[in-house]
Order: C-alpha cells, then sequence, then structure tokens
C-alpha cells in the first residue's frame, strides 16, 4: 500500500485516478495546483508523488525540486502529453526514474507502484 | 479506461462502470421503499386512472396526453417540488423549478441489486440509445459537464456499455476549452494526437450559461440540447411563462402546474415597491441561475437590502419575483400556503424540504426515473436566531461553491430509502401528483421550444 498524492488541475483526472488507486490497496489524495501540493506534503507524509508537468501555477520540473528539497517522497512520477528528452533530462538530474505518458491506462499506473 | 486523452478528455470504455463510484455509500448501501418501487413500477395507464379518481375535474384524456407526450427538445428532466398546505388544509405540491440538467442519481437506491436496474442504465438505454440509433450523423459518442462528476463519470460508462463503444469524456467549462469545440454546429474533440474527433452524440451535463459555448440546431445530437435550456430549462423566467401558457390551455381540462404567485421582469428600481406590495416577504430570482445561486429569500428590510446590493453589480438585468412559501401558518397572510415540512424529530424540529422528481422521455410515454429529497438546515418551527439569514429555513439545495470547483452539502440529503421516506410524510398519492406536475413542466417547456426554434 502507497500514500499517492495525486497532482493534477484536471478534477476529473484527480477523480478517477484516485478512485483506482484506493481500489487497488492505495491511499490516494488530491492536489490540484503546486501551492496546494506544498502544503499537503509538509503537513503529511506521502510514498509518492504523481506530478503531473503542466500545473496552473508552476511547472512539474520546479516542483519536483521543491518536493526533493523539502518532502519525504520516497517516488516521484512525472506525468505528462509532451514527454520530450529535455523534460526527461532536467526531471532526471533531480532523480526522477519514473515517467508515465498521457494518455495511460490507470493499470500502467498501478505497475509503476509496485 | 484512458486517462489524459487530451486536456480535460479521458476516454471512457464498456466495462468501466463501477457502482462506488456513481452513488453515495449510503445510497448504494439503502433500500429502496417499497411505496417508492410501487410509484415506480406503475404504468400510466394506472397513473393517470388514479390521478382523475383523485381529481375528478381533470379529463382524463388531456392527462394522457400530457404524460404520454413525445417532447422534441426536452426529454430528460428534474422538477423540484415543495410539499405546502395553507390555513384552510388544503395541500399541494408546487412547482420551484424544472431543471434541464438534473443532478440526483447519486442520490437514487438501485431498485435492485443489478447496477443496470438504475437510472444511469435507464436513461441510456430507455431515452439516449431510440435517438442516437434514429440519428444519421456520424462520428464518436461524447459526454460534456462542467460540474457532477460522480454522476457524469457514471453516465459516460452506462453510455459506453449500452453502446458497445468508448465515450470521450470532456471538460467543457469555457467556450475556450482547449480540447472541445463546436464547428459548423458539430461537436469536435480533440484526441491524443491533436486530431479533432467530431461527435455524431453526446450526453450533456453543462449547466453555467450553457448557451455561450453550445449552439442551437446542434448536428450533434444533444441530451437535452440547449434549446431545452433557454425555453425554460435553464431559464426561470421563461419556464413560468411556459407554465402559464398551459394552465391556460388545460384550464377546461382541470389540469394545473402549482406555481407560487409570480411577477416577471422585474427591474433592480422596481424591487422595492414589489417588497412593500409584498407585505415584506419574497422571494428575488435571477432568472439564468441554477444550484441556488442568485436566489434571495427576503423577510426583513435587511434581508431586502442585502439583496439588493448584491443584485445592484448588474443594474440592466431583470428579475422574477415570487411569493414566499412561509414557513409556517401565519395570520398576517390568512390564504398563504407554508411548508408542510418533514414530520417533527425527537427534538419537535419540522424543517422544509423539496422534492427533486427526475423523469424522462420513453416509448411508454414520460416515465419517472430517480426521486429524492434535500432539507433545509435550519427548522421551520423555532425562531430564526439574530444574524441568520432566512435562506436557512427556506434553502434546500445541495450545491456549494468553493474557489475550485462545486461540492455537495449531502447531509441534508434524504434518501427515498426504508429508512429515510418515512420522514417526508409523502404517500404513493403525492408521489403520483409530483410526477404529473412534472410531466406537465415538461411539456409545456417543450412546448414552447417548439415555438421558439422550429
Amino acid at each position: 500500500m502507497n500514500n499517492v498524492l495525486v497532482i493534477e488541475d484536471d478534477l476529473m483526472f484527480c477523480k478517477l485516478v484516485s478512485n483506482y488507486l484506493n481500489k487497488n490497496g492505495h491511499q490516494a489524495s488530491q492536489a490540484t495546483d503546486g501551492a496546494s501540493a506544498k502544503e499537503q506534503l509538509q503537513r503529511a507524509e506521502f510514498d509518492v508523488a504523481l506530478v503531473d508537468y503542466r500545473l496552473p501555477d508552476t511547472n512539474g520540473v520546479d516542483l519536483v525540486r521543491w518536493i526533493k528539497e523539502n518532502a519525504k517522497v520516497t517516488k516521484v512520477i512525472v506525468m505528462s502529453r509532451m514527454l520530450d528528452d529535455q523534460l526527461r533530462q532536467e526531471a532526471q538530474s533531480l532523480g526522477v526514474t519514473t515517467f508515465l505518458n498521457k494518455p495511460f491506462n490507470p493499470s500502467e499506473l498501478l505497475e509503476l507502484l509496485k | 479506461m484512458k486517462l489524459s486523452i487530451s486536456k480535460g478528455v479521458h476516454l471512457v470504455e464498456p466495462g468501466d462502470f463501477e457502482p462506488a463510484d456513481h452513488w453515495y455509500p449510503r445510497a448504494l448501501n439503502s433500500n429502496l421503499h417499497p411505496l417508492v418501487s410501487y410509484f415506480l413500477n406503475l404504468n400510466n395507464h394506472q397513473l393517470v386512472e388514479r390521478y382523475v379518481r383523485l381529481n375528478p375535474h381533470v379529463q382524463s384524456k388531456a392527462l394522457e396526453k400530457v404524460i404520454n407526450y413525445t417532447p422534441k427538445y426536452f426529454k430528460w428532466a428534474g422538477t423540484d417540488l415543495m410539499h405546502v398546505v395553507n390555513s384552510k388544509g388544503q395541500k399541494k405540491l408546487v412547482v420551484i423549478e424544472t431543471n434541464s440538467c438534473p443532478s440526483g442519481q447519486k442520490s437514487m437506491p438501485l431498485p435492485e441489486f443489478d447496477p443496470e436496474s438504475g437510472g444511469y442504465y435507464k436513461l441510456m438505454n430507455d431515452t439516449f440509445k431510440p435517438i442516437v440509433d434514429a440519428h444519421e450523423e456520424t462520428g464518436a459518442l461524447a459526454l460534456i459537464y462542467d460540474k457532477n462528476p460522480m454522476e457524469n463519470v457514471g453516465y459516460a460508462s452506462a453510455i459506453a456499455d449500452v453502446f458497445g463503444e468508448p465515450v470521450y469524456l470532456a471538460e467543457y467549462k469555457a467556450s475556450d476549452a482547449e480540447s472541445v469545440k463546436f464547428q459548423d454546429g458539430k461537436l469536435h474533440i480533440q484526441d491524443e494526437k491533436g486530431e479533432w474527433v467530431p461527435i455524431r452524440a453526446a450526453f450533456r451535463y453543462v449547466t453555467q450559461h450553457p448557451w455561450d459555448r453550445i449552439p442551437e440546431k446542434s448536428k450533434t445530437l444533444l441530451l437535452n440540447p440547449i434549446e431545452a435550456c433557454l425555453a425554460g430549462g435553464r431559464n426561470k423566467s421563461a419556464a413560468y411563462k411556459a407554465y402559464a401558457d398551459f394552465n391556460q390551455e388545460f384550464k377546461q381540462d382541470g389540469l394545473e402546474i402549482y406555481v407560487p404567485k409570480t411577477f416577471l421582469d422585474v427591474s433592480l428600481s422596481e424591487l422595492a415597491s414589489y417588497y412593500d406590495q409584498l407585505e415584506g416577504s419574497m422571494v428575488i430570482k435571477v432568472p439564468d441561475s441554477n444550484a441556488g445561486q442568485g436566489v434571495y429569500t427576503v423577510t426583513s428590510q435587511s434581508e431586502f437590502d442585502k439583496a439588493y446590493q448584491a443584485l445592484s453589480a448588474n443594474p440592466d438585468d431583470k428579475y422574477l419575483i415570487q411569493e414566499l412559501i412561509f414557513s409556517n401558518a401565519n395570520e398576517k397572510f390568512e390564504n398563504a400556503f407554508y411548508h408542510i415540512g418533514t414530520l417533527p424529530d425527537t427534538k419537535n424540529r419540522s424543517f422544509a424540504f423539496d422534492a427533486r422528481m427526475m423523469v424522462h422521455a420513453t416509448d411508454k410515454g414520460m416515465r419517472p426515473l430517480a426521486i429524492y429529497s434535500r432539507k433545509s438546515k435550519y427548522p421551520l418551527n423555532q425562531p430564526l436566531p439574530e444574524g441568520l439569514d432566512s435562506w436557512e429555513v427556506y434553502g434546500t439545495n445541495l450545491s456549494v461553491k468553493n474557489t475550485d470547483g462545486w461540492s455537495y452539502d449531502d447531509v441534508r440529503l434524504i434518501l427515498f430509502d426504508i429508512k429515510n421516506f418515512g420522514i417526508l410524510g409523502l404517500g404513493l398519492d403525492e408521489l403520483i401528483e409530483g410526477f404529473v406536475q412534472s410531466c406537465m413542466a415538461v411539456y409545456t417547456i417543450d412546448q414552447q421550444a417548439k415555438k421558439m426554434f422550429d
């Protein structure tokens, strides 16, 4: 079981992923922007942060940098529809090893959480 | 399911329906009250016979015409009704509004264990599929929405199952949405390759000023189309005009849509004179508002001033004013209607409530689809504490507008299940009355849509 923070501005996405994870033995929380994600990460410990690259108030790389410096998260997964090499390298330089290309089936996410 | 096909769009596939995601847990784990189940199983012939027996002045042919009507535009509706009485003991179910994107499935106990016996599948099987199959446009299927994710994923999943094909589930909150557009009157949704997919039919749950972004005479079949909203499904003034037309047309047949006394097209500067005329008690409504927003109950000068100030931001707008349905019998307004309210609880508190009757058009005529109630926050029969707004006594809507979207104050929800239905004090004949009132409202709004758009 992982405590997962889903960080994505699409509320429906948050709901669908959270429902799916909760039904499959994980515990999901939701944040729809960077500020709310930081607040939750300061308040509670998460095993996994699922970070959308494009957020209304920050980009994924800046948020990952903040997470690495300020939060205890075992695994960060960056997801995007535009996972180009530059973005991948930037995230990798911050220690991110797991990426998820959109669109994806929620079962793919489950595999990454094993 | 495929998540994030494009910005705000997901692809729902056959087999994705998960009952626990589309009903409130307490609705999913409840048992429908047998009386409600009995009501849902009455056929339209039985409903007419019973109604006419109780209302012998009603012409059965006229009532048959109304409840077996096939709407052109308004095929799915939710009518909000209030159970009222006056000092002479005359009871009525009064129509407060008729909604063209009604919520309610998540609050309706299943008639049987099988989720397909519930309203999500019934609406798709009996209303949506027949009209889509008869529609000649080509393209994919979609659901466009701006709120209520719990029900909309349920509807999208039911569509996928009923049609055996994937459904684009697309947020459509603004006309500049990245991934949804109407082009030449046809809905298109962006797929994962950035290409625009034409849509042959879509279930529409767009509630906030949908006419800003959805065209009339859409080539994509919409349930409901925007015409249903403009003719009264999302416009309280247009709806009231339609009710008045109905009452005129069917007066000889003994049929009447019950509505509080209403004044239309009232300007900001005229509000004060209505406040005086109605002796300090009234309801002011912004005609195209919904979800409890833009409705002001006024019972004092300070509440009038507060409402006036809020409405002053749009000085050229016109409002609808209705007589207040009072909290209790009132000597000052001898014949006025007041809320019957819930049965008193052990602390002797009785609350105002409404009943939402969801109906849909089928090959068997209009049929009831779902029903639930919502009660107010503060009881009718206790003095209002100083500083508390009268909305707390009269307002029943559960929608709460937050900075990041909508939430629901679902503790005030009353299910029509074995445990809760009794506290409403409603019987089978009230359910039939509510259904008839709803059908009459749908009939006349659809007639008005035909006059406006055909």
